[in-house]
This record gives structure tokens, sequence and C-alpha cells, in this order.
């Protein structure tokens, strides 16, 4: 029915955004005669995270260790954490924010000619052109770049011992692609549209996280039977209402505080009794709280700051999420003073949060061939952009000290073939049923039963079994979803992966009894932390069309235990 | 709706593979229709800006959807050597307010900053 092409490279990069363009670069810079191929999804110039811009730089040390750095993130996660992973980040992430700005990124200056800082670890910065700008890069290198081609099957070598090969198509061509290479990294974010978005009509795509990260290089690897590290710590971003805009760049950007309604700063009066600082989940958690009591909606009141400072503000946002000026100039003489902010939908990410790949320190994933790195890496949470980059360097440097036990030895053809088919098979189905159908209802049962924002994200063991059997109908009716065009069969791919994501979610919701993070995993029949039992990761592995579930230790060896009955 | 096309101004990109909204949109969300550029979903807009910051007629403004805003204002973007102009225009036309913000250190590879990179031989 459709052409098929056979692309042969040495390093294979799915994905081609904040870890995808580093990996490219790092590999050609170190050397140059390797051939490094890029597949997108998008267009690599506005593609993933970064298509709308980004002002700052949340992980860069500038007066702190490494190990000060492992320290914040450890106590941030409750301890659970991979705290070999987020050390390899922590003591690479100056020098890879130091190589985004010889890139020609603009870093503003303060009066001592350093980095204007937001917080402890946080640096401004003028980042609206940052995917051009590492799209070009990437091309000043001589790497490949192939755009409008979205990948959804990870294929075997012919002895079936590695994974040797990727399957997918052109949006534009319409040819189905079969692209074997010596190593493949996997670099294609985390997921959205998992849960409900929270604005109707035709807002409903105003989500922080990028709407077309389907999560599809996890679903490929779940496929393939590699191992998964932490989904039921999904994250959830405290954002502004509405526009779901960035708040570090208020909270962080202006120093204004965050006030319930009755202008009472809810955040630093938790602070003081408490004596520390809140982590980052606890600043939501809170803010849910003063809804609970009757005292929201919760703003940050930006009322003090200078017209010069809220004009700042403004050119901030421009950076990175400028549809929220339209909001804060509703009416241009008034500017917004009380900047409303709530609780985003969940959203499956490894660069925030840390769901993803189980990995090596040299972020190999359990299948031989295959890495990961970015927002698809699980177990090494906050590492946000400078870390994505961090661990791109990580996973390269690693294939180049092996590049010759990576020689391509070719894809199983019969396995491709049947990828293939596979894929194609949407096309000729009659069954009606759209990815929107299939996304909606996705999306109803994932908010009711697996706590979503309106469920104050808390949910239980009953409804999650719920969750779990609507999702084994849906998934079955999901295979009969049809597509018209080549667009339409991405967003076929798209929900069905979005199906598969939400099918482990929930087995790693239900195996994680006890609450560890409040609102990014509540579990309201066990509502407390319990250190004895859980301070773990919970990982699973599907093979057999199983989602097989175990425990991990938090340190090496990192041993397993199954859990039998995870269920109930 | 949040992306909006002045069909006065669009002509559709005349001679290019694809029209420069339809290259870049994250979403896959143009086409050409008849000529001019089409929006296939309004509802699936992220709101990046990507396509009204490559449109070369300056075609594409952005304005949040009804469903979270009355206010009609749309934003608009330009690229400049080393800086991007924003301007917030009100319904009649009136330019409400403009910023101009540094976003690069060194000049573009293009006009539009974006090279030819291999796509469809």
């Amino acid at each position: 029915m459709h052409n098929i092409r056979h692309l042969i490279t040495d390093i294979l990069i799915v994905g081609g955004g904040t870890a995808g363009c580093m990996a490219a670069i790092i590999a050609k810079q170190k050397v140059p005669s390797l051939q490094v191929t890029i597949l997108e999804k998008a267009h690599i110039n506005r593609s993933g995270c970064l298509a709308m811009g980004l002002n700052a730089v949340n992980a860069y040390l500038a007066d702190s260790t490494p190990e000060e750095y492992l320290h914040y993130v450890t106590e941030d996660n409750y301890d659970v954490l991979r705290s070999d992973l987020v050390l390899s980040i922590g003591s690479r992430l100056n020098h890879m924010t130091h190589m985004l700005e010889s890139f020609g990124v603009p870093f503003p200056r303060g009066k001592d000619g350093g980095y204007i800082p937001r917080s402890a670890r946080s640096i401004a910065m003028h980042g609206e052109h940052i995917k051009p700008i590492l799209a070009e890069t990437v091309q000043k290198h001589g790497v490949s770049v192939y755009n409008r081609m979205p990948v959804y099957r990870l294929v075997r070598n012919k002895s079936g011992d590695r994974i040797a090969g990727v399957v997918g198509f052109n949006l534009r061509t319409h040819e189905f692609i079969i692209a074997r290479a010596g190593a493949i990294i996997i670099a294609t974010g985390g997921a959205s549209g998992i849960y409900r978005p929270s604005n109707p009509g035709l807002a409903r795509t105003k989500t922080w996280y990028c709407p077309y990260n389907a999560g599809s290089g996890l679903a490929m690897g779940i496929r393939a039977g590699a191992e998964m590290t932490s989904f039921e710590m999904r994250f959830v971003a405290l954002r502004t209402k509405d526009v779901i805009a960035p708040t570090g760049t208020l909270v962080l950007g202006t120093r204004m505080p965050q006030c319930n309604a009755r202008g009472e700063k809810y955040l630093r009066t938790k602070e003081d009794m408490l004596g520390r600082r809140l982590t980052t989940c606890e600043r939501l958690l809170y803010t849910i709280e003063e809804h609970k009591k009757g005292r929201g909606p919760c703003y940050v009141d930006v009322s003090s700051l200078s017209p010069k400072l809220y004009n700042d503000l403004i050119e901030s946002y421009l950076n990175m999420a400028p549809s929220i000026i339209l909001d804060l100039l509703r009416d241009p003489r008034h500017p917004k003073t009380h900047i409303e902010v709530c609780g985003s939908e969940p959203y499956i990410n490894g660069g925030h949060g840390m769901a993803g790949f189980w990995v090596d320190e040299h972020r190999r994933t359990t299948l031989p061939g295959l890495f990961a790195a970015g927002d698809v890496a699980g177990g090494a949470p906050k590492k946000y952009i400078s870390g994505c980059f961090a661990e791109a360097a990580i996973a390269v440097e690693h294939i180049l000290q092996k590049v010759n036990a990576f020689i391509s030895d070719g894809v199983d053809q019969g396995e491709a073939q049947q990828a293939i088919a596979e894929l194609q098979a949407h096309f000729t189905k009659k069954s009606g049923i759209t990815f929107h159908d299939v996304e909606e209802r996705l999306q109803k049962i994932m908010e009711e039963y697996a706590g979503g924002s309106t469920q104050n994200y808390e949910t239980n063991r009953d409804k999650l079994l719920l969750a779990r059997s609507y999702l084994t109908a849906l998934a079955e009716h999901a295979r009969a979803m049809t597509a018209q065009d080549m667009h339409e069969l991405m967003r076929v791919q798209d929900a069905a992966d979005r199906v598969l994501l939400a099918q482990v979610l929930v087995e790693h919701m239900l195996a994680r009894k006890e609450t560890r993070w409040p609102c990014y995993q509540t579990r309201l029949d066990y509502p407390l932390r319990n250190d004895l039992e859980y301070k773990l990761f919970i990982n699973s592995v599907f093979a057999n069309n199983a989602i097989k579930m175990f425990k991990r230790s938090l340190f090496p060896p990192y041993q397993a235990t199954l859990l039998e009955d995870a269920l109930v | 709706m949040s992306v909006l096309i002045d069909y006065r101004l669009c002509n559709g990109c005349p001679g290019r593979y694809e029209a420069c909204c339809e290259e870049i949109c994250p979403g896959d969300l143009f086409r050409r229709e008849n000529g001019k550029a089409a929006l296939r979903e309004p509802a699936d807009c992220w709101d990046c800006c990507a396509c009204i910051k490559a449109c070369p007629r300056a075609a594409l403004s952005i304005a949040l959807p009804f469903q979270i805003s009355e206010a009609r204002h749309r934003l608009v973007a330009r690229l400049k050597k080393y800086h991007i102009v924003w301007k917030l225009i009100e319904r009649s036309g009136t330019i409400i307010a403009t910023y101009t913000v540094e976003n690069r250190t060194r000049p573009m590879a293009s006009r539009t900053g974006q090279p030819d990179v291999k796509d469809h031989e």
C-alpha cells in the first residue's frame, strides 16, 4: 500500500527535542565522521517542550556543589530517587548551560557580570529562540535530520538479542520507514493528554506540558519489554489558571508572595510553622487545602511590582508562554495584579518527576542497544533542560567509547514488516472510532478514577481497579480506531500509546500502597508515607500481554522483588 | 480559534513545498487549502506561536479562545536579527503595547531562522 524506505546510520536519535539535539551535537563534535541521524515527529526548529521558548535554566549550580544538588532533590523527592543518576547530572549542569550559551542563546548578566539568579539553582535566560538555535547547531554539525517522521515501534536484530532499529512513517511522503543503527537513543519526552485537560472547548489544548508529547518512546519501550520505573509519581505543576503558564516566572522571577483569598501568605505561614522549606508537591498540596477550607482562590500577588518590573515580567513570559500576556492585559489600562494559580493536569514526565525508562549510569535501558535521555529517562527528577542535556552527553559518551561494539547487524525484517502492518491496519478499520473518541474516553477514565485535578489528585484501590477494567476495554476498542490520512494515523498511534501508558500508570498506582508524594501520588486508602515498606522503586515490565510489577531497592544492586498480587 | 489567519495577507507561500506555518507547526495542524493556510483543528492548538514567528507575511496572530477570555486582543510577533518584536493589538487595530526582547547573540542562519534540513528528497 505504501512505499517502505530503509535508513542506515551509526547513531539513531528518536526525537529532536532537548536531549535529542544535544546528543546529536555532542556525538558529531567528538567523532565528526560518525553518521548521526535524528528522526523528528514535527519540525526540529520548533518541536517538543522547547517550541515556545524557555526563560530560565532551572538547574544551574552557581554556588553549590553537585552533592548539595543531590541533597536538595533527595529531600524534595522524599528519599526515593536514583542518587547515582542525579549526581552524574549534577556534575554536568553548569558545563551544559555554558554550552547552550556558546550556541548563541542570550543569558542576561548582572552588574557583576554573572548570571542573574532567580533562586538557588535557577538563572534567567532569554530563550525565545532556544529551539531554532539548537536546530541550527545540529545542522551546522552535519547531523541528518528527518522531519515529520514519527516513530512507533522498536525492532530487534535477526538474532533477537538487541534493539537494532525502529519503525515509523513520513507524514509528507507517506512512506513507512525502517531505520537501523548501531545504537539508538530514545529522546521522545514524557506524556501529556492522559488526564482530562483543565479547559473546555477550543481551549482544551492549553496544557502546560507539550500536548504533542504522547509518550510514544515510553510506549514503544513498554511494547518491546523495557523495564519502566516510578510511573506512579506523576508530575503535577502549579500553574497560572486558564492559560496554564509557569508560576516560577512569577514566584521566583518577581519574588512576589502566593496568597489565599484573604490575602494570607499561606505558604510562608506553613513554612514558618514547619520550620523548613516546603517541597514542590507540598506547595501544590497546601494550595489545594486552602481551596478545601474555603479560602480559595489562591493568587500570586504582584500588586507591589513597579511598572518597570511588571514590564520585565511580561518580557520574561514572552520568552516562554506568550499567550499569558493576553490574559494579564485583558484590560490594558489595569494589568492583572492578582494572578490566580491552580494545579495542572497530571503528566508522565522524567524531567520534573521521575517516571520513565529504568536506566543504568550510562543511560542504557534494559534493552541492549537502546539508550534513554531526557524526560523519557526515569529515576532522576528535577533535571530540567540542563539535566536533559547532561543525560544526552552521558549516553553519547558511552556509545562512543564502545562504538565498535555497536556495529549495525540488520533488523529482523519479519518483525519490521509486522510492525508496519500493525501501524497501517488503521487505514482499513471501519469502526468509525476516532482518536478523539479514544482520548476523551481515556481522559474521562483517568480523571475520575485515577486521581485527576478535579479529584484533588486523590484515588484509592477500588477506583483504580475500575480504571483498570475500563482501560482494558478501551485498549481493545482502540485497536479499531480509524485513520483517513497520515496525520490521523499519527494521532491514532499517539492515542493508542497514551492508553498503554495509562494502563501501566494504573498498575504502578495500585502497587504503591502508601502516599509518598502528595498530589503526585495520593492513595486515600493509604494516606501516610510508609518508609518501612515503600522507600523503594516500583518498576514494571510488559511481557506476554501482561504488566508484571516489582519492587526494587533504593541502592545497588537494586534488588528486585516480584509483586505477585499488586492489585488487591 | 487560538490562531487567527488574516486571509488578506496569507498567500499560502507559493513556490514552497510547504507553507511556512505548515512546515513549522509542532502539532502538524496546518495544511494548504485553495492556496491559503488552513488550520486542521483549532482546538488542538497549543498557542506556542511557532507559526506566527515563521509567517513571512505577518498573516498570523493569536487570541485567547473565548472559553477562557472575552478580551479580543491579538498578539503578533516579528523576528529581527537579534530580537523578537511582539505587539499586542486591540480588535480595532490599535497597538496597545510593543515589546522588544533579545533572543539571540548571533545572527540567524537565514531570514526566518530556519536552516534547510533533509526533509523530502
